[in-house]
């Protein structure tokens, strides 16, 4: 009875122990997350109020920085990537640039518009990225009759 | 007869609970051992991946020390329409020619290939319209492999697409040379003037006195992964565009922020090694960047590309003169 009693304690205690060791190893192993404290940010691009789909959102950091990109899905939302592994971009102030995503010369199929140089090359979108401000949505003035056309 | 119920107990060798401890013990071992594993096999591809571009680092000098001046990104084919100045070339296939890579193979111990390819006198347009030929272009060359990349030993995404060409995959490799921060393919050169900024295009010839930056300021060559289609070390098929199987298929630029994928990924600079990528300088360095780089396209003078103020910008362009800051 006694040691009958005593051995699954020690059984459990076993249990806990290894448990416990998986766990430290996981936690001594597991965190690969070097670099620049990041906030993830989403959000969504919109055109005279329509879904945005398939353009490059670029957050330029303000101060020396490396930017972090994002492309909108069909709904014009998107989430910004930092590298490959790592999803976010860098706390500041960020100009952002929006456009389609098109290496001149390379052939691919050419956007269907122009997105106004005041949203990309010359921008004049500057947001404040911060733990307490992940959500940045734009509507895009566009006055181009092939934008509604395009969808 | 008797046998004392203590002494029985004790001796039946081991219970479960000691079969479970030790297993436990031994799994918390193997957790803690094979991360450290993986890591130490990633830290010896990294070094010979830095091994790699040494070697076509020195490569590129005993050329430049040959010639006085930088393999060309890729020679012009002279079988094009206006065989002088390349200007027009209306059929692509004809468009196709050898890459630096090409060129500095008798550096780098190829001679036999180089002499088989006939280089000097075979052009690669002809070349690959020959099936007894082809399969030169498919050697592969350990030397343009990063051990980190996934790539098949053929890049089938980066082939010599035309029926000419027999739709021939050739060998793949994991660095390209450095164009500059904007694509200048042979008609924008030839009849624009376009400068990439870079150090490698069609026709180019770079001595280090044309690096005005300063040959330690400047990327010479770098990592591109399966993930973004790697490259190819023969050249390329058509030099006048720069889609994935034009220019793209043996140089980059750095307009692009390192090992970010995307659509815009396969003409900019990716590695399979974590926080970043290894590139060739001009002083024959070999240096890890990291992806956190001060990186940002935005030119400060409109209209004028060669004033993108990054830091990755600025080495990625040969003549920019702005001052490179710490990286």
């Amino acid at each position: 009875m006694n040691k009958e009693s005593a051995s699954v304690n020690c059984l459990r205690h076993s249990w806990s122990l290894a448990v416990l060791g998986l766990a430290l190893a996981a936690g001594a192993s597991g965190c690969g997350n070097f670099g620049p404290e990041l906030v993830k940010v989403t959000g969504k691009v919109e055109a005279n109020g329509l879904p945005l789909s398939k353009v490059m959102v670029e957050f330029q950091p303000q101060d020396k920085g490396s930017p972090s990109i994002g492309y909108t899905d069909e709904n014009g939302r998107y989430e910004l990537r930092f590298s490959r592994d790592r999803y976010g971009a860098l706390v500041g102030r960020h100009t952002v640039r929006i456009d389609f995503d098109y290496d001149n010369g390379s052939g691919d199929p050419k956007p269907p518009f122009k997105i106004p140089a005041q949203y990309n090359r010359q921008s004049e979108l500057n947001v404040e990225v911060s733990p307490k401000a992940r959500q940045h949505d734009f509507d895009l003035k566009i006055a181009d009759r092939t934008v509604s056309q395009a969808r | 007869m008797t046998t004392p119920p203590t002494f029985g107990r004790s001796s039946r060798g081991f219970t479960l609970i000691d079969l479970l401890v030790v297993i436990a013990i031994i799994a918390i071992l193997i957790s803690l051992l094979l991360p450290a594993v993986q890591q130490a096999r990633e830290a010896a591809r990294r070094t010979q991946c830095r091994n790699h571009l040494k070697q076509i680092g020195l490569a590129l000098h005993n050329y430049h020390d040959q010639y006085s001046v930088f393999p060309p990104g890729n020679g012009l084919s002279t079988l094009s329409p206006d065989a002088g100045r390349n200007v027009n070339l209306t059929t692509a296939n004809r468009a196709a020619a050898y890459g630096w890579a090409t060129y500095i193979l008798p550096q780098l111990d190829q001679a036999p290939l180089f002499n088989q390819l006939n280089v000097n006198g075979l052009e690669l347009v002809r070349l690959m319209q020959n099936a007894s030929l082809r399969p030169l272009a498919q050697t592969k060359i350990s030397v343009y492999l990063c051990p980190s990349d996934t790539a098949p030993d053929l890049n089938d995404q980066r082939g010599f697409t035309n029926a000419i060409f027999g739709d021939t995959a050739v060998a793949t490799a994991s660095y390209v040379g450095v164009h500059g921060t904007r694509w200048a393919h042979a008609d924008d050169w030839i009849i624009n003037r376009t400068d990439p900024f870079g150090v490698f295009w069609p026709g180019s010839k770079v001595s280090i006195t044309d690096i005005t930056d300063g040959s330690s300021n400047v990327f010479l060559v770098g990592e591109r992964n399966w993930e973004n289609l790697s490259a190819i070390w023969i050249g390329t098929r058509n030099y006048t565009g720069n889609g994935n199987v034009g220019l793209r298929q043996h140089l980059g630029i750095t307009n692009w922020k390192i090992n970010l994928p995307g659509n815009n990924s396969p003409r900019a600079f990716h590695s399979n090694h974590s926080g970043g990528a290894h590139f060739l300088l001009g002083d024959g360095r070999v240096q890890f960047i990291s992806e956190n780089i001060h990186c940002d396209n935005t030119v400060a003078v409109t209209g004028n590309p060669q004033t993108m103020i990054g830091t990755y910008q600025r080495l990625g362009m040969r003549n920019d003169g702005n001052i490179v800051g710490d990286y």
